[in-house]
């Protein structure tokens, strides 16, 4: 039986959960880092990078993200699949700017009468937006995949978001590993008593997945009222603040915000 | 219509957040959970979260998901549905890399306020006018609203980007490149709002009851009426 691509995307899903949970455990660079110097030395590299627009500046600070990995125990080419995808959709939305860009011919053919010249300025464009890109998915990756959910959460706590807020974003993240089963054991329930296993979107497509959905929602609503008597029984109330301790912050955290965030400036600067 | 990092200048995502930030406080003034409703909408949250990776083949190999900005919105306030997006795309931010943290605020603006809000005061204003009982006008309401709830964000995040200077098109080419394929989109995603809320009536209606803005239904408010009639016969 051929796997439809919804099923395949639920299990992808988990799959990239447990996957960055696995590489947040490791002992390298950025997983010992405290999660506050994480975040602000990765918001200001990707603040930095709005500001640089010259393309060998953008070369010189592309293989930083890849370092980094390399130095936490991913490897560059972890790094590069996860982040392949965007940059390559922005490549193709920028490939116009090749052409209609005007300046100086770097390339030209014809084909028919058809006239097609590649500028020096539309390959500086193009090649600007889609490093800058990268560099900004590539940085947001490396904070993801070297920070486990439980110490995102201690991130929010630290950044003062209420607890109500808090105990949602855990809910969510718990129960989300429950919806991806309950969905896929549905989905596989409709394959397998499905005779026609039609993959184009129809009203009869659309009625089916409205119906898986409508009754995972009336599941979870149901399941909502069994959670909240058992968080009752183990003393939950409403504004019981759960501590996430942050580790101190130390030499080696403020040296590393330290000798990104000043090159950095400088770079966005000149 | 996740917006990713290194699309929007600092002009755009920063006042961006601003007004998610104002939107975000008055939301959480707003809903006063209960201890019961903390699980229930954080249960409900990771439903629609996994509800959005559930992509839905259209034809060949191109496949659309559920924004769900319309039914969160509708089935839980908008409110509650404002924070419940939020915390599914903050998710998607710090899992999937699926939208940036600097466009953070701008991705909140667009699918979380304006992917919620809109769809809700439509059907608030159309509801109030034509008052529908269940039937063709109360799926017609609820596709309008979904329809532009969904087409609005993707016109606000088109419209971001076309003013971002880091952009390469201008404001006429980025408009066009997302109204024309999020027309189709905006129709699939109208279609769904339809067909779970009409199954949801059919099935348990119990639960639409309860919720803020399709609680407010002629339907559910000629049942309060004519009950205790009912009671006061027998």
């Amino acid at each position: 039986m051929k796997i439809p691509k919804s099923l395949k995307d639920l299990a992808k899903s988990a799959e990239t959960i447990v996957y960055i949970e696995n590489l947040s455990n490791k002992k390298g660079l950025m997983q010992t880092l405290n999660p506050i110097t994480k975040l602000i030395t990765i918001a200001a590299m990707i603040t930095s990078t709005l500001f640089i627009t010259k393309l060998p500046y953008l070369l010189l600070i592309c293989p930083i993200p890849l370092a980094f990995a390399a130095a936490s125990q991913i490897t560059p080419k972890q790094l590069l699949i996860r982040t392949a995808l965007i940059p390559l959709f922005m490549a193709i939305i920028s490939l116009p700017l090749l052409f209609i860009t005007p300046g100086t011919p770097l390339w030209t053919t014809n084909i028919n009468t058809l006239n097609i010249t590649i500028t020096l300025q539309g390959a500086n464009q193009f090649l600007v937006f889609t490093l800058r890109i990268w560099f900004c998915a590539a940085t947001l990756n490396l904070l993801i995949l070297s920070t486990g959910f439980d110490k995102t959460l201690k991130l929010l706590s630290t950044l003062k978001v209420p607890p109500i807020i808090i105990h949602l974003f855990s809910l969510t993240y718990r129960y989300f590993f429950v919806s991806l089963h309950e969905a896929q054991s549905i989905l596989i329930a409709k394959e397998a008593r499905t005779y026609i296993n039609n993959h184009t979107l129809n009203l009869q497509t659309l009625k089916a997945f409205s119906t898986i959905l409508a009754t995972l929602f009336i599941r979870t609503y149901e399941r909502s009222e069994r959670v909240y008597l058992a968080m009752k029984a183990r003393g939950f109330e409403i504004n019981q603040t759960t501590k996430y301790e942050i580790p101190p912050l130390h030499t080696k955290d403020l040296l590393f915000t330290t000798s990104i965030i000043v090159p950095f400036t400088y770079l966005a600067l000149i | 219509m996740h917006l990713q990092d290194g699309q929007l200048t600092l002009t755009i995502a920063v006042p961006a957040l601003i007004i998610t930030l104002i939107f975000w406080i008055i939301a959480s003034k707003k809903i006063k959970l209960t201890e019961q409703q903390v699980p229930m909408m954080g249960l409900l949250t990771a439903l629609f979260f996994a509800a959005m990776s559930l992509n839905i083949p259209v034809f060949g190999g191109v496949t659309v998901h559920l924004l769900g900005g319309a039914v969160i919105g509708l089935i839980l306030g908008p409110f509650a549905g404002l924070i419940s997006m939020s915390i599914i795309l903050t998710l998607q931010a710090l899992l999937f890399a699926d939208g940036g943290i600097i466009v953070l605020g701008a991705n909140v603006l667009n699918m979380g306020i304006l992917g919620v809000f809109i769809p809700c005061i439509l059907f608030i204003t159309l509801n109030k006018f034509f008052k529908p009982k269940i039937g063709n006008s109360l799926y017609g309401i609820i596709f309008v609203s979904a329809f532009f709830g969904d087409l609005t964000a993707a016109i606000a995040a088109g419209a971001e980007i076309g003013i971002s200077s880091l952009h390469p098109y201008g404001l006429n080419i980025t408009l066009a490149a997302v109204i024309i394929p999020h027309s189709i989109s905006s129709t699939i995603e109208g279609a769904f709002a339809v067909l779970i809320i009409a199954i949801l009536l059919k099935l348990r209606p119990d639960v639409i009851e309860k919720s803020p803005l399709l609680g407010k239904l002629s339907l559910f408010k000629n049942k309060t009426k004519n009950e205790p009639t009912k009671n006061a016969k027998t």
